[in-house]
């Protein structure tokens, strides 16, 4: 219980901070027309989109740690404080992990505010983009169930059952990064497929960087 | 200009004169009018999960939360508790967190106890699906089916589950497949248990249950069929070898004595499979 909130927490308030202040980034620099003179320097512009993005990275990277180990400690205190007789063990390695895919997940998000960003004029877009995004990739596993699992006759015609198809190809499956219940139960976890999974956000990241460093090159400021 | 300066200051006071005087109006009515705690919708399950995003967990426990206060605030009052309502509730909070094993502790704390018995059990169903180290879950299954359904023989199939989860309720899990009349299946667990154990008392100990349960074993059959050949019930056992159908009333090897409860239809034993202290 303790665990799950303070993980829970620590991912939601990283989210706040990764939304609020990741939209900030590039538009309050076009906005306030400081971007002239950073397009001025001798570095490229693809450069100057993916440093911040490291920068954001950085930031996200420190809440969800000081976060998470807080809430790690939150829960030895409750631990002792109350001390429970059944489901007493917390997977200290588990909690680990889940944290570190929070991270990636809020990472995912970053890359796609950024490349939202990149095309975007005022801030409130990306913003409001990027949580459409987020809520969209927590729940695609879930609309492919219900699709696929529906029975005939309150199935959705064809071509919503082929977008969200779609969408569960383009969208992350952001519940694939839920540890938390392995850290809280501690379940085993497969280590192989945490591999991949990191290795499948890490990608998602760089096409998402990519592009948007590519439209970001082509964009002219008036 | 010295009317003016004041202005603020006297607006200040009479503005918080006013607002103590409402809010201690606010503050009674709100006392005195409290909503207690009130069932709310629980939007279908498959919704749930889809709009509760990365926070199954905590919404999970939320919904076991109210449960709990709701029902804690009725027992209070003594009034009757809307049961349906709480089984939709841990039904979506298990089905969102479906290890969430405060969920599944309270639902069999509650709900059978007023009748919601095979609702319990499918919850607990899927309890044990996913916590499948755990050995309350069912055992609680169990002791649903003997204390309400009063089913020996399912009760004693999830002791079996539990047992191999958490050895010290073998004892338990015997003792209902015996109370089942399903003595070999409590046989053949014995001699699975004797080929596992190396402590030479521990083994003794077996072999004299083993003994026993034979003996009751032999014992029933002769029962069921003399009852199919006269129709008729063998009083005493003895009966049973002036038919002919056993050659010698077993021994117990506890020190006790077999008869036969027609009103349960099982053999029993004035040792109760317990040496004499």
């Amino acid at each position: 219980m303790a665990c799950d909130f303070s993980l829970s927490s620590a991912s939601f308030i990283s989210l706040i901070l990764t939304l609020f202040i990741g939209q900030n980034l590039i538009t309050k620099d076009i906005d306030r027309r400081s971007i002239y003179t950073v397009i001025s320097l001798p570095i490229k512009r693809g450069e100057y989109i993916i440093g911040k993005f490291l920068g954001l990275l950085t930031l996200i990277l420190f809440s969800v740690t000081i976060l998470s180990a807080l809430g790690g400690l939150s829960v030895c205190i409750a631990g002792v404080l109350s001390p429970q007789e059944i489901n007493q063990t917390i997977s200290w390695g588990n909690y680990f992990l889940a944290s570190l895919f929070i991270f990636l997940k809020l990472a995912i998000i970053a890359a796609i505010l950024f490349l939202f960003s990149s095309l975007a004029t005022s801030a409130f877009l990306p913003l409001s983009l990027a949580i459409a995004f987020y809520m969209i990739a927590e729940s695609v596993e879930e609309v492919r169930i219900f699709i696929e699992s529906a029975s005939p006759n309150i199935k959705p015609n064809l071509a919503i059952q082929y977008l969200a198809k779609l969408a569960y190809y383009i969208f992350p499956n952001f519940e694939a990064f839920d540890l938390k219940p392995a850290a809280i139960y501690s379940l085993p976890i497969d280590t192989g497929h945490l591999v991949y999974l990191a290795a499948y956000s890490l990608f998602y990241m760089v096409i998402a960087m990519a592009i948007a460093a590519i439209i970001f090159e082509r964009r002219e400021f008036l | 200009m010295r009317i003016s300066r004041q202005l603020p200051i006297i607006l200040i006071l009479i503005s918080i004169l006013g607002y103590t005087v409402s809010f201690s109006q606010v503050d009674r009515y709100r006392r005195n009018n409290r909503l207690e705690s009130r069932i709310a919708y629980i939007p279908p399950v498959g919704m749930l999960k889809v709009i509760s995003l990365d926070y199954k967990g905590i919404v999970s426990k939320l919904l076991l939360f109210r449960g709990m206060v709701y029902y804690g605030e009725r027992q209070e009052q003594n009034v009757r508790q809307d049961l349906p309502w709480m089984y939709n509730s841990f039904e979506a909070s298990t089905t969102l967190d479906p290890y969430n094993i405060d969920s599944y502790y309270f639902a069999q704390a509650t709900l059978p106890w007023d009748g919601m018995v095979a609702e319990t059990n499918r919850i607990l169903e899927r309890g044990m699906k996913h916590r499948d180290w755990d050995f309350y879950i069912p055992f609680f299954i169990g002791f649903n089916h003997f204390h309400f359904l009063g089913d020996d023989a399912k009760a004693a199939e999830y002791f079996d589950i539990a047992a191999k989860l958490n050895p010290a309720l073998i004892e338990l899990s015997l003792k209902f497949h015996y109370r089942a009349n399903q003595i070999p299946v409590a046989i053949a667990i014995l001699e699975e248990l004797y080929s596992k154990i190396n402590n030479e008392e521990i083994r003794k100990n077996i072999t004299t249950r083993i003994e026993a349960y034979t003996g009751a074993d032999t014992l029933y059959k002769g029962v069921q069929a003399y009852k199919k050949r006269y129709n008729n019930i063998p009083h005493p056992l003895n009966q049973l070898i002036v038919r002919g159908i056993i050659e010698e009333i077993p021994k117990d090897p506890y020190g006790g004595e077999f008869y036969y409860d027609a009103k349960e239809d099982r053999i029993k034993t004035t040792s109760n499979f317990l040496f004499k202290k």
